[in-house]
């Protein structure tokens, strides 16, 4: 594996950079706080036609550029660096992938264009839980009625729940676990909206009642693209959570040296500085592990360890960062009209989506056999 | 073997036992069923009466100025008590009377005692404590509010900022500069904050302590007459370091209330909700968190209270363990609320559980009244460093 970053990425990084610091300062996921959608579909389909960006992981057959995840994870690392309100996560991290993975054709031409385009909102709607995607997370289940299937049961805290168009949702049959499409809203879908602690990213419960669904992708056996397709995700999550700790680090760094107590800056006493040394060691193991993952997204072989590792690292370096950062801002830091706490509340929202750090540990503990 | 008259079981005695009591009755009838209300709306301002008349404000002052008895162990429990309802809510009772009160019980004349201090431990009024400046955070003798001496009296201008109660306040006692530059120019003031040229901002929106009312005060060309100076001119840095103490245990307090809080929570729930068919307390990932949890509680517990036994006899180290209980029960608080929130998984997380109150609150206690580098910065002097 080449670990170096072509000239190439390096540009499009930058690109990416400054699209978002300019179209998605916080200011924005701030303005958007009060909003019922938590974002606004014009950004998002600014994002597809300006940058492609929806399209990057989907095979060009279907609309998209046909790069990949590795592409596409640039995208959330610059993402999170500014807590960009777009459903990224629910539209490219889950739904996407569990499209592509399916290997279901005709479901793939009828969403996928209109994912690329930044036309359709789309997410999963698996049970976001401490435990990530563990054996039995769905309590949804599917009844077959000819060639149609209805869904009953719950998925709770769904990213973008209330305002995905197309709402993929993981259900038990008879053949076993199956992927079934939902178009929404439909009047037997219930979506509520959750008040959670991270303002900047929706979730909702769903209740399924007898809800019209077609099968995506075979039935039954769908653990198996399934996984594969959360750990895309995890890896894409991962980059998200790069991408905001390497920010609360920079506001650290940059308070540290402008504000003056005692007749000197803060960052020269050693309780600051070392602060900052220790979210910057941080920052850097993680961002290692994230790229890594990064890269192995395109290897199924390397994929289940590198995404267990990114999300364990990344979730544990940003929370820390983000915890540090409000201590080095003192007051201020405590207060509503300063970032800090947005990224402290992304910070923990993320680390506890996707399964916690202490879930891929164990994930990795047994991959090893444990 | 010689009787040790300081040593203890570790455990409180009968009388602070039944303070406890006192304290547990009175938060559970009359505020945990306003905490929703508080968090939303703001403090409730019925309770003020309330406590005063259950003596709840009153605590380790003086009985001529209307005080209940009771010392700082005193405090450490009813902070304890409170916090495990709300930040905000205890917040707001302890800097009035614990905070802010204790500059007037120790410093003030006579008549300022009378006319501020009396109503304050009556719940007639409410008392704010005004020292951080924009500039000056940790560093409070680098303050530049100037109190001008002028006749009858002294003209203060300048800006405070994060002042806790200042929307509610009657009385707020104000630290501003008298003298040189430096700890020995600065001079405390009671004033009231119906006085001309006093402006309050409105209320700070915050990550957490959500029924605290927290605002930035300002000050222009504001008169305060010669006998509303508290204390000694230039000597406010001292009694300010001196009220210190007591503030840092109502925090430390507090942290142990919160931590208890959420680690009753996580407890219940680990027994009641259940994952593969068992309670999820009965892995070993859960249990053994919320044995650690129960530990740090229990270590934060017995520091404050040692702490604040010192406090109450004049303990040469006292001032040293102040200093580690504050540090270390804000820490434990953080760490306990953020266990909890993990515990419950999803449901944590939601902005309406008891447990996300307590992680919101939580934060704070490592910063205000004094930052954990600023304690550590104590701790090191006192060792020599
Ligand atoms: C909700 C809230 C309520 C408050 N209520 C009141 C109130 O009622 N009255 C009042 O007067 N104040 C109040 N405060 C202010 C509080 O006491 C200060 O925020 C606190 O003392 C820190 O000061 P600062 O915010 O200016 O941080 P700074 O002093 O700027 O500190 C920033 C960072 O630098 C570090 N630092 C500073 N000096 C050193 C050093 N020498 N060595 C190592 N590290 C150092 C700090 O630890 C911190 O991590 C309140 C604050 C908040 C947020």
């Amino acid at each position: 594996m080449d670990f170096t970053i072509s000239d190439e990425h390096a540009r499009f990084a930058d690109n990416l950079r400054r699209y978002f610091a300019d179209r998605h300062p916080v200011s924005e996921a701030r303005r958007l706080f009060d909003s019922p959608e938590g974002y606004e579909r014009t950004a998002w389909r600014n994002l597809a036609d300006e940058l492609g960006a929806p399209g990057l992981a989907v095979p060009e057959r279907h609309g998209g550029s046909g790069f990949g995840y590795e592409e596409l994870a640039m995208v959330f690392e610059a993402a999170g660096e500014c807590l960009a309100s777009l459903p990224l996560l629910s539209t490219c991290g889950l739904a996407t992938p569990a499209l592509v993975e399916s290997g279901d054709e005709p479901a793939q031409q009828k969403y996928l264009p209109r994912i690329a385009a930044g036309e359709l909102v789309a997410t999963l709607a698996l049970t976001q839980g401490a435990s990530g995607l563990d054996e039995g997370a769905t309590e949804v289940t599917a009844e077959r009625h000819g060639e149609r299937y209805e869904l009953s049961g719950e998925a709770r805290f769904v990213i973008d729940g209330a305002t995905a168009d197309l709402v993929l949702v993981p259900a038990m049959t008879d053949a076993g676990l199956s992927l079934f499409a939902v178009d929404a809203p439909d009047e037997t879908l219930t979506a509520t909206p959750l008040v959670t602690l991270d303002l900047t990213r929706r979730q909702a419960d769903l209740i399924f009642d007898r809800t019209p669904a077609a099968l995506v992708g075979p039935a039954g056996g769908a653990e198996k693209f399934l996984l594969h397709c959360l750990r895309l995700a995890v890896v894409l999550l991962a980059s998200e959570q790069i991408g905001g700790a390497g920010r609360v680090l920079e506001m650290s760094s940059e308070y540290a040296k402008v504000r003056y107590q005692f007749g000197r800056p803060i960052g020269s006493f050693q309780a600051i500085k070392h602060k900052c040394a220790d979210m910057l060691v941080q920052v850097e193991t993680a961002r290692s592990a994230a790229y890594y993952a990064r890269k192995a997204a395109a290897d199924p072989e390397e994929l289940p360890v590198a995404a267990s590792l990114a999300k364990a690292y990344c979730s544990d370096a940003y929370f820390f960062c983000a915890a540090q950062n409000i201590q080095v801002q003192g007051g201020i830091g405590f207060t509503w009209d300063h970032d800090a706490h947005l990224y402290f509340r992304r910070a923990k929202s993320a680390s506890m989506l996707l399964g916690t750090a202490s879930y891929h540990r164990l994930s990795l503990a047994r991959q090893v056999g444990m | 073997m010689v009787e040790n008259p300081e040593a203890g079981l570790f455990e409180l005695d009968d009388e602070h036992e039944a303070f406890r009591e006192t304290c547990h009755g009175f938060v559970e009838r009359l505020v945990m069923p306003e905490r929703d209300n508080a968090e939303r709306n703001g403090f409730p301002s019925a309770l003020w009466r309330q406590l005063g008349a259950a003596g709840l404000l009153g605590i380790g002052h003086p009985e001529e100025d209307g005080g209940t008895g009771g010392d700082y162990l005193a405090m450490a429990i009813l902070a304890e008590e409170l916090a495990k309802v709300s930040g905000g809510i205890a917040v707001t009772i302890l800097v009035s009377s614990y905070m802010a009160a204790p500059h007037l019980a120790r410093f003030g004349s006579p008549t300022l005692r009378e006319q501020y201090l009396r109503p304050v431990l009556r719940g007639e009024a409410v008392a704010a404590i005004a020292v951080t400046e924009p500039s000056a955070g940790s560093d409070v003798a680098g303050l530049v509010t100037t109190g001008t001496e002028v006749d009858g009296g002294y003209l203060i201008n300048g800006r405070k900022i994060f002042i806790t109660n200042a929307g509610v306040a009657d009385v707020v006692l104000v630290a501003a500069r008298t003298g040189q530059p430096g700890s020995a120019g600065i001079t405390m003031f009671c004033v009231e904050s119906s006085a001309p040229g006093i402006e309050l901002s409105l209320p700070l929106a915050k990550l957490g302590w959500h029924a605290s009312d927290t605002r930035e005060v300002s000050f222009q060309d504001c008169f305060v007459p010669s006998d509303r100076v508290v204390g000694a001119v230039d000597s406010g840095f001292r009694q300010i370091m001196m009220a210190f103490q007591g503030e840092r245990i109502a925090l430390s307090g507090m942290g142990v209330g919160l931590a208890q809080a959420a680690l009753d929570e996580a407890r219940v729930w680990a027994r009641d909700r259940r994952a593969f068919g068992v309670p999820i307390g009965s892995f070993q990932a859960i249990g053994h968190r919320l044995g650690e949890m129960e530990t740090a509680v229990t270590a934060a517990r017995l520091m404050t209270y040692q702490a604040a036994s010192r406090l109450d006899r004049d303990h040469p180290d006292a001032a040293k363990a102040v200093a580690m209980a504050k540090l270390y029960s804000a820490r434990v608080a953080n760490e306990v609320a953020d266990s909890a929130v993990q515990v419950f998984g999803g449901y944590g997380f939601m902005a309406d559980s008891p447990v996300a109150l307590h992680y919101r609150d939580a934060r704070i206690l490592r910063i205000g009244g004094g930052t954990d580098e600023i304690q550590l910065q104590i701790l090191a002097k006192t060792m020599g460093l």
